[in-house]
C-alpha cells in the first residue's frame, strides 16, 4: 500500500471538469512533479490536496488513513497533513521573518514561544537564513523569501509539502538551490508535490512525473532519473523545453557561484 | 485699543492647561470607540457585497457629507428623546465617536484593500480561524499601511474636539471662553489657547513618528 494514494479527484467548475478522475500515488520522501500544458489543471489539482478548490468527488489515503476529499470536513483534515508554499510565498509583511515561522505554531497549535522560536532559528540555520530572523520581508531576495515561505510551510510539520511554481520567479543558479533543498527534505522523509514548469530540475529530481493534461493524468513516470524516460512525458518535455540551466545536478558552470 | 495684555490669561494658565487634558480625554475617547466600530463596519462591507455592504457605506457617506457638529446635536438632543439622560461630556464622545467611525472606516477599508490576496489563502492553510486571520493578519497589516492616514485623522478629532465647548464641556475651548468672560481678554486667550493647540498636535506628530519607528523594530 502506498503512503499517499490519490484517486479519482473531479474537479468542476460551471460545465467544465477541470479535473477528471486525476490520481496518482507516492511513496514516503518521493518528489512528485506535476506538468502539463497551460490550463491542463495543475494548480487545481494540488489545491485539491489541501482543501483549497473544491471537489466534486475523489479520495485521499495517506499512511493508511482515508479521507474522502468531497466531504465538507475533509478540508480541515487535509490542512492537518499538508502544507503550501504559494507562487508569491505570501509572507506576512508586518512580521518579522521568525514571527511568520512562529506565528502558527503558537496561535494554532498552542504552542509556547519560546519553544516555537528555538524550532524557528534552528530551521532558519538549516536554511542559511540564521541572520535574517529578525527582518522584515521586504528586506529579503526572492530566493531568501521563497526559503522562509519553505520554513513557514515546514514549522507546521506536514506530512505533505506542496509546492506551486516553485522555481519560476528564480534565477536560474537559486533554481538549482531549491532542488538541493527539496532533495534534502525528501531525504528526510518529507513528502513534496509540486507543480513545475523547469524541466530540468523536474526530470533531475522526480521520483514521480504526473503528466496532466486537459485535466486527465494522461502519464505517470516513476523512479528517480527515470521517471522522465516515460514516453509520454519524453515527448512532453521535449517540446515544453528541457532547461539544461535549471538543472540542479547539471553540471553547467555558474558565474554566480 | 489698548494693547494686549497677557497678565490676566496667564493668571489663568493652569485653569487653561487643565483644559488640554480634558480635550485630549475626548479625542482619545472618541478615537478608540470609533476605531471599534470601524473595525466592524470595515469588515462588513469588506466580506459581504450586498445589503450589508451599501449599508456600511451608506453610514460612511451620510457621516462624513454631514457636520460633525449637526451629529453631536442630533445625539445631544435625541438621546434624551428616547429616555437616555447624558451628560454634554458623553454626547460629544458619543457624537465624535459616530463621526470618526465613519472616517475610519473608510481609512482602514482603504487599508483592507491593500492587504495581498494570497494572505488569505495563506491564512486558511495555515489553520488560522477567521477571527485570528483578522487579528494577526488583516487588521495589522492594514493598521500599519494606513497608519499615517489614521493618525491624522486623530489630530482632526484634537482640534475638531473644540467643538465640545458649544455643549458646555470644559474643554480647553470651553475654559479659554471661561477665561475669556470674566477677564474680558478675548484675543488674548484665544491667541494662548490657539498656541497650545498648536504645541499638542506637534507633539503628537512626534509621539506618532517615535510610535511607528518603535512598531518598525518591534516586528
Ligand atoms: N476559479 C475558476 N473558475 C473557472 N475556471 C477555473 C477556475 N480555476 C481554474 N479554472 C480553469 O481550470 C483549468 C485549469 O486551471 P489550472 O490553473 O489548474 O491550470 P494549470 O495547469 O495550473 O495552468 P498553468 O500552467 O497556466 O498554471 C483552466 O482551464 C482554468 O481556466
Ligand atoms: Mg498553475
Amino acid at each position: 500500500m502506498p503512503y499517499i494514494d490519490v484517486r479519482d479527484v473531479c474537479v468542476r467548475h460551471g460545465k467544465n471538469e477541470t479535473l477528471r478522475h486525476a490520481g496518482f500515488e507516492a511513496e514516503r520522501g518521493d518528489i512528485v512533479s506535476f506538468i502539463g500544458p497551460s490550463g491542463s489543471g495543475k494548480t487545481t489539482f494540488l489545491r485539491t490536496l489541501i482543501g483549497l478548490q473544491p471537489v466534486w468527488q475523489g479520495q485521499m489515503d495517506v499512511h493508511g488513513r482515508n479521507v474522502d476529499m468531497a466531504a465538507p470536513a475533509s478540508a480541515r483534515i487535509l490542512r492537518e497533513q499538508a502544507a503550501i508554499v504559494f507562487q508569491q510565498y505570501g509572507l506576512f509583511g508586518h512580521m518579522s521573518v521568525l514571527r511568520n515561522l512562529t506565528l502558527a505554531p503558537t496561535v494554532v497549535a498552542k504552542r509556547s514561544r519560546r519553544e516555537a522560536e528555538h524550532e524557528a532559528r534552528a530551521l532558519l540555520e538549516r536554511l542559511g537564513l540564521a541572520d535574517k530572523a529578525d527582518v522584515l520581508p521586504a528586506d529579503l531576495s526572492g530566493g531568501q523569501k521563497q526559503r522562509v515561505a519553505i520554513a513557514r510551510a515546514l514549522m507546521l510539520r506536514p506530512a505533505l509539502l506542496l509546492l506551486d511554481e516553485p522555481t519560476s520567479a528564480l534565477d536560474p543558479h537559486k533554481v538549482r538551490d531549491v532542488g538541493v533543498l527539496l532533495r534534502d527534505l525528501a531525504q528526510d522523509g518529507m513528502t513534496i508535490i509540486q507543480v513545475s514548469h523547469a524541466m530540468g530540475v523536474v526530470s533531475s529530481l522526480s521520483d514521480r512525473i504526473v503528466l496532466l493534461e486537459d485535466g486527465q493524468v494522461r502519464a505517470v513516470g516513476t523512479g528517480r532519473g527515470y521517471a522522465a524516460q516515460q514516453p509520454d512525458i519524453a515527448a512532453f518535455m521535449n517540446t515544453h523545453g528541457g532547461d539544461a540551466a535549471t538543472d540542479p545536478a547539471g553540471s553547467r558552470s555558474d558565474p554566480d557561484h | 485699543m489698548t494693547g494686549l495684555d497677557f497678565n490676566p490669561v496667564f493668571a489663568h494658565l493652569p485653569f487653561l492647561l487643565g483644559g488640554v487634558g480634558v480635550t485630549i480625554l475626548i479625542a482619545t475617547l472618541a478615537f478608540a470607540f470609533g476605531l471599534s466600530l470601524a473595525v466592524a463596519l470595515a469588515i462588513l462591507r469588506f466580506e459581504n457585497q450586498g445589503a450589508w455592504r451599501r449599508l456600511s457605506r451608506s453610514y460612511s457617506t451620510a457621516l462624513t457629507n454631514t457636520p460633525q457638529l449637526s451629529q453631536i446635536f442630533a445625539v445631544f438632543y435625541c438621546l434624551p428623546l428616547i429616555g437616555l439622560m447624558v451628560s454634554p461630556f458623553l454626547s460629544v464622545v458619543i457624537g465624535m465617536t459616530l463621526n470618526a467611525a465613519a472616517y475610519l472606516a473608510d481609512i482602514l477599508g482603504a487599508g483592507m484593500a491593500r492587504v495581498p490576496p494570497v494572505y488569505h489563502e495563506v491564512a486558511l492553510t495555515l489553520g488560522l480561524n477567521r477571527r485570528q486571520t483578522y487579528l494577526r493578519v488583516i487588521l495589522p497589516y492594514a493598521g500599519r499601511a494606513m497608519f499615517p492616514a489614521l493618525a491624522n485623522h486623530f489630530q482632526i478629532m484634537i482640534l475638531g474636539s473644540a467643538m465640545a465647548s458649544i455643549f458646555g464641556v470644559e474643554d480647553l475651548t470651553g475654559r479659554a471662553y471661561d477665561i475669556g468672560s470674566t477677564t474680558f481678554r478675548i484675543l488674548e486667550v484665544m491667541l494662548v489657547t490657539g498656541g497650545l493647540y498648536a504645541l499638542l498636535s506637534f507633539a503628537l506628530t512626534g509621539v506618532f513618528a517615535l510610535f511607528r519607528r518603535t512598531m518598525e523594530r518591534m516586528v
